[in-house]
């Protein structure tokens, strides 16, 4: 039976009913879109196991998907909330040796940049600014912004109502436009020369 | 509408009614500090697709699914098919029935060989006992695998059937010196015909 044939829904009916062949197209499938979307919440070496064990949920709890639901969406869900489980553990165990250690926030720097930024810099600029968040506005800025889910999908993916989400995103956004103020001035000021 | 209320829809425009952001640009047309803020936001959301565009990758793709793969269990309630899924591998429906075919004639060639075996009666008591100790000793699977890592044979044996039967078949290099020709042999014969 060749597996490439066979359309999405089949192959998470396969999956579904226990066939592992077919549960490994889905990991390979998706596992680059988990992987990008875990290092915007934390590090490279932490998203590694993130997307190792939201294979191993997705795995446990494929009983349970409804055709009427994205698998995407599902995925997103899966991960998402894995990256803010980890998120909560290394706040509280910061919070913990905050005694002993200069919090690891302020060590960052956050001034701007004096270059234009590009790729990886540039992504890695806008998610240390998103540092100062609080974790769901975080969440909420990276999935719509960064990953450009439908605010439909946004309440989906993390469980919340329609207002909580658009003010979440109100919040993130502001705080960023702050922060960022400089960057565009910078940026406008070295146009001008 | 007030400064305050455009400036909370500018953060939020793209979850505007189109009517929303007809009145939002009435406004703007005519006021300098939410025009600058609609000007920063536009600059702020282009900023945020263009950061989006770098996608961290998995070091070691196939790294990740072998993790994965080795990690997930079936879950209970689920039906395994390790010899449905190995016999799905084989997509050439000639080599389906070249084995099938095989498995056909083995059997029929162990069963008039047991029957042969069965009809010599000269050792039929002794034959027996010898049987049913290393039955025994096939059920210690470590004494069997120790064994059958010392490629020794204690004792030559008596027959094509015994032989394949003693060590099952379970590795082609485990059987004697004596049976592996005559596989061969079986094989061929089976080839040519
Ligand atoms: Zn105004």
């Amino acid at each position: 039976m060749n597996m490439g044939s066979l359309s999405e829904t089949e192959i998470i009916t396969r999956a579904k009913s226990g066939d592992t062949r077919a549960f490994r197209i889905l990991v390979e499938r998706y596992q680059s879109m988990m992987f990008s979307v875990s290092c915007r919440f934390l590090d490279k070496d932490e998203a590694e196991d993130i997307v190792q064990e939201a294979f191993i949920r997705l795995w446990k709890n494929l009983h349970k998907y409804r055709p009427g639901i994205k698998l995407t969406t599902w995925l997103y869900r899966i991960v998402t909330n894995l990256c803010l489980d980890q998120l909560k553990s290394k706040h509280r165990r910061n919070r913990f040796r905050r005694a002993d250690i200069t919090e690891i926030d302020a060590v960052k720097d956050h001034s701007t940049p004096d270059k234009e930024l590009e790729g990886r810099e540039l992504l890695q600029y806008v998610l240390q600014l998103a540092q100062s968040l609080t974790p769901k506005q975080r969440a909420v800025f990276i999935l719509r912004d960064l990953e450009g889910l439908s605010s439909d999908e946004v309440c989906e993916v993390l469980s919340m109502k329609a207002g909580n989400v658009k003010s979440n995103l109100y919040y993130a956004r502001k705080a960023l436009h702050e922060k960022l103020k400089q960057y565009f001035e910078v940026k406008e000021r070295r146009l001008l020369l | 509408m007030n400064c305050d209320k455009v400036k909370q829809n500018i953060y939020g425009y793209d979850e505007l009614t189109e009517t929303e952001k007809g009145s939002l640009h009435d406004h703007i047309a005519q006021c300098n500090s939410c025009a600058l803020l609609f000007r920063e936001m536009q600059q702020q959301r282009a900023l945020f697709r263009k950061a989006s565009q770098w996608k961290d990758l998995p070091p070691n793709p196939d790294r990740l699914t072998q993790n994965v793969m080795s990690s997930i269990k079936t879950p209970a309630g689920r039906k395994v098919r390790p010899v449905g899924e190995m016999i799905d591998r084989i997509n050439l429906v000639p080599l389906r029935l070249a084995l099938t075919s095989l498995s056909f004639f083995l059997i029929i060639f162990f069963v008039s060989e047991y029957n042969m075996t069965q009809s010599t009666s000269r050792y039929n008591k002794s034959y027996s006992e010898t049987l049913l100790s290393e039955k025994k000793e096939a059920l210690d699977s470590g004494r069997l695998v120790e064994r059958l890592k010392q490629k020794k044979r204690p004792t030559p044996f008596t027959s094509f059937y015994d032989c394949i039967k003693r060590c099952g078949l379970a590795d082609w290099q485990y059987l004697c010196e004596e049976c592996k020709i005559k596989f061969q042999k079986l094989v061929k014969k089976y080839e040519n015909s």
